[in-house]
């Protein structure tokens, strides 16, 4: 079904990395309050959900818990360890080939189709690790000559993509095949990625003490000058107000991540 | 003596991770793109740190009655608004921007962390384009002409705390 511009507007958050499980996370929750919060007293109809893996994530780290639980013997040191497995190892799964990244893309993907099925205009919030896996489905469906066609948004399963905290500018994540996007080909129509990053977060520029980067090109750096390449990309540095790790999740209530995704999906 | 034993580590704690948060905002009426009366709102926050540089921006220009968003930010040339394809063209042209086309510039600043309270100059230099079916309202921001806008600028919140704190942003209201 083509994509009805009149109906509510989607908006489908990717968390990064996490401790915990599926149920603990509400960062849908946390986009809508943020997006309300921007639009004053304007009415405009929205609806947010999440797109949880977590649990996957977890299942997959099991066998290396219970390695854990053998070598670790103090109760801190069981706690501690557990949550840096679980941390760790969300980026270890998303940067391999394996089966389960695999699945939490395949998941991600058919949610995307399901709301494009429904016909809504589907926007794309992804933070930290959850852009890594945004940008490749975002990838994979442009590559499907069902969808994208550069002339009409209306065949297009993704409107617009945020991303926050984004480490895709890392080298792990370039030479792991991330190093160039999807042209559009020919057509008037934009794709929209907005690269929002804070100075000082340390996920973003790999730097553990969180220097201060300035002008620093992560999203920009894919684009071409083709014409027919098709996105606007745009990385804008914002003051969360946090500093090092804190402003890695920050941006959940940035009023810049507010009204640059209030332009976004109301557009 | 023990007292003196902590007293190292916090004071370098304190020193590393203290910042004082500032957010400032203004407000000016003017003609809007289609050429009617509007309120524009501008803010932008700064983090000044202890030990460190500062980071401050971007600034975020809101149109009443409007979605948009104009950021402004620190570029090589300036604190700049760069146009959008598909969003913006040149006033009087039919094509759209160019990818980096600055449609927009803070004349008194190159770079936020430099701005403060007083007056800031901005200048605009595009118009949006007519608008498409995915449109929930019309793009929309001060027309573009030669002559600055001229905002006066307040330090709304200055609070110091350690680690940094998200500042809340005004929101304009819609008369409509």
């Amino acid at each position: 079904m083509p994509i009805d511009p009149k109906k509510p507007r989607r908006v489908l958050v990717v968390h990064g990395v996490q401790t915990g499980t599926d149920a603990d996370l509400n960062q849908d929750k946390l986009i809508d309050e943020l997006i309300k919060s921007r639009l004053g007293n304007i009415p405009f109809a929205y609806q947010c959900e999440l797109f949880r893996y977590e649990d996957l994530n977890d299942a997959a780290q099991k066998k290396f818990t219970q390695l854990i639980d053998l070598l670790v013997q103090s109760p801190v040191g069981k706690v501690v360890s557990k949550k840096v497995l679980d941390i760790v190892g969300d980026v270890v799964i998303s940067l391999s080939k394996n089966s389960t990244a695999n699945q939490i893309r395949a998941g991600l993907k058919q949610r995307l189709l399901d709301i494009y099925n429904e016909g809504s205009p589907c926007y794309i919030v992804a933070h930290s690790l959850g852009s890594i896996y945004a940008f490749d489905v975002l990838n994979e469906l442009m590559a499907d000559s069902q969808y994208f066609d550069r002339s009409s948004r209306k065949t297009w399963p993704v409107q617009g993509m945020l991303t926050i905290g984004s480490p895709i500018g890392l080298d792990m994540f370039r030479i792991s095949g991330r190093n160039k996007i999807r042209n559009l080909g020919d057509g008037d129509k934009w794709f929209r990625w907005l690269n929002i990053w804070d100075h000082n977060d340390p996920v973003v520029s790999g730097n553990i003490f969180g220097s201060n980067l300035a002008q620093y090109k992560i999203a920009e750096s894919f684009l071409s000058a083709d014409p027919r390449q098709g996105w606007v990309i745009r990385d804008i540095a914002a003051d969360t107000g946090k500093i090092w790790l804190m402003a890695h999740t920050a941006y959940w209530n940035s009023p810049v991540v507010g009204d640059k995704l209030v332009d976004m999906v109301t557009s | 003596m023990k007292p003196m034993r902590y007293l190292l580590p916090v004071l370098l704690a304190w020193a590393l991770t203290g910042c004082t948060n500032y957010l400032y905002q203004g407000q000016l009426s003017g003609v809007d793109a289609y050429g009617n009366k509007g309120q524009f709102q501008l803010y932008w926050t700064k983090t000044e740190k202890l030990i460190g540089s500062s980071k401050a921006g971007p600034a975020i220009l809101r149109t009443e009655c409007s979605f948009t968003a104009i950021a402004f930010e620190d570029q090589p040339d300036g604190v700049i608004f760069r146009g959008e394809p598909g969003k913006d063209r040149l006033p009087g042209k039919t094509a759209t921007a160019a990818i980096e086309q600055p449609c927009g510039k803070i004349l008194n600043h190159t770079k936020m962390a430099d701005a403060r309270e007083g007056e800031l100059l901005i200048t605009i230099g595009c118009e949006p384009m007519p608008p498409d079916e995915f449109d929930a309202r019309p793009r929309n921001y001060p027309k573009a002409r030669a002559e600055p806008y001229i905002f006066p600028v307040v330090e709304k919140i200055k609070r110091w705390s350690l680690f940094g704190e998200t500042l809340p942003a005004p929101v304009l209201s819609c008369a409509d």
